[in-house]
């Protein structure tokens, strides 16, 4: 609690709540996917093991 | 027949029995247990959608996937499909989507046999408005937290929306309430009742 008071690591917490706005995240978990270096999409929620291989068509 | 009141709440002791007797009526005809189960899958899909539109246009609508795969992707999105639903936020969304669906059946079923229009204050306009405001809440339920983070956050205050309980849920319960009382009152107008006026006198 004292960390919490003192605002120990009140920076680090808002670059991470910015990050997260950037990239449009609104909740956990969030999930980005790539494949071969593209881009395919993001996934809000807690994907199945299938979902994600079948997104990543693996 | 004047309009006693807009609208009454169910609190009658022959209310229930109204409402089983008006659904066995309506749902005896398979045209509107299929206007039901369209209006409930519809409503199922919007939810859906709503908690992951990039992934459904992305994926689902565009991409390269073929189409088994953009189904098995679609039917993941859905409460207990593969996108880890908490248990109860997903049995109070499958049942607000039923409820949508009973309610669109009653709200066809009104416009169809009794030639109910909107805008005259009567069943379908309660209904429909029910209906709709119920598929809001709906909709804001998935994506409800994030929503009042954003309301939060324009108030200065941020972080607090993590620390609601129910993933949600509390956003959907209201729903819930509003989509099944909107029910309530197309029953009610469909039996010429005082919150609908003239619905069954104009018949």
């Amino acid at each position: 609690m004292g960390d919490v008071k003192a605002g120990r690591y009140a920076a680090a917490v808002d670059a991470d709540e910015t990050a997260a706005h950037d990239a449009g995240v609104r909740g956990t978990p969030t999930f980005f996917l790539f494949a071969g270096g593209d881009y395919l999409t993001k996934i809000e929620g807690a994907p199945s093991y299938d979902l994600l291989a079948t997104a990543l068509g693996v | 027949m004047s309009l006693a009141s807009p609208v009454r709440l169910p609190r009658r002791r022959g209310d229930g029995r109204l409402v089983a007797r008006t659904l066995r009526r309506v749902y005896a005809r398979p045209a509107y247990v299929a206007v039901a189960l369209v209006g409930a899958w519809a409503c199922l899909t919007a939810v859906a959608v709503a908690r992951n539109p990039e992934l459904f246009v992305r994926l689902v609508v565009g991409g390269r996937l073929p189409l088994e795969d953009r189904l098995t992707v679609l039917a993941a999105m859905y409460p207990f499909g593969g996108l880890g639903y908490e248990l109860g936020p997903a049995l109070a969304t499958v049942t607000l989507a039923g409820l949508v669906g009973v309610d669109l059946g009653l709200l066809a079923f009104a416009v169809r046999e009794r030639g109910l229009s909107f805008g005259a204050g009567a069943s379908g306009s309660a209904g429909l408005t029910g209906a709709l405001l119920g598929g809001l809440g709906a909709g804001c339920a998935v994506c409800g937290t994030s929503l009042l983070a954003g309301a939060l956050s324009l108030a200065g205050i941020t972080g607090v929306a993590v620390a609601l309980p129910f993933d949600g849920l509390l956003l959907t319960l209201p729903a819930l309430v509003l989509v099944a009382l909107s029910g309530f009152w197309l029953v009610d107008g469909l039996d010429g009742g005082p919150s609908c006026g003239r619905a069954g006198a104009d018949a």
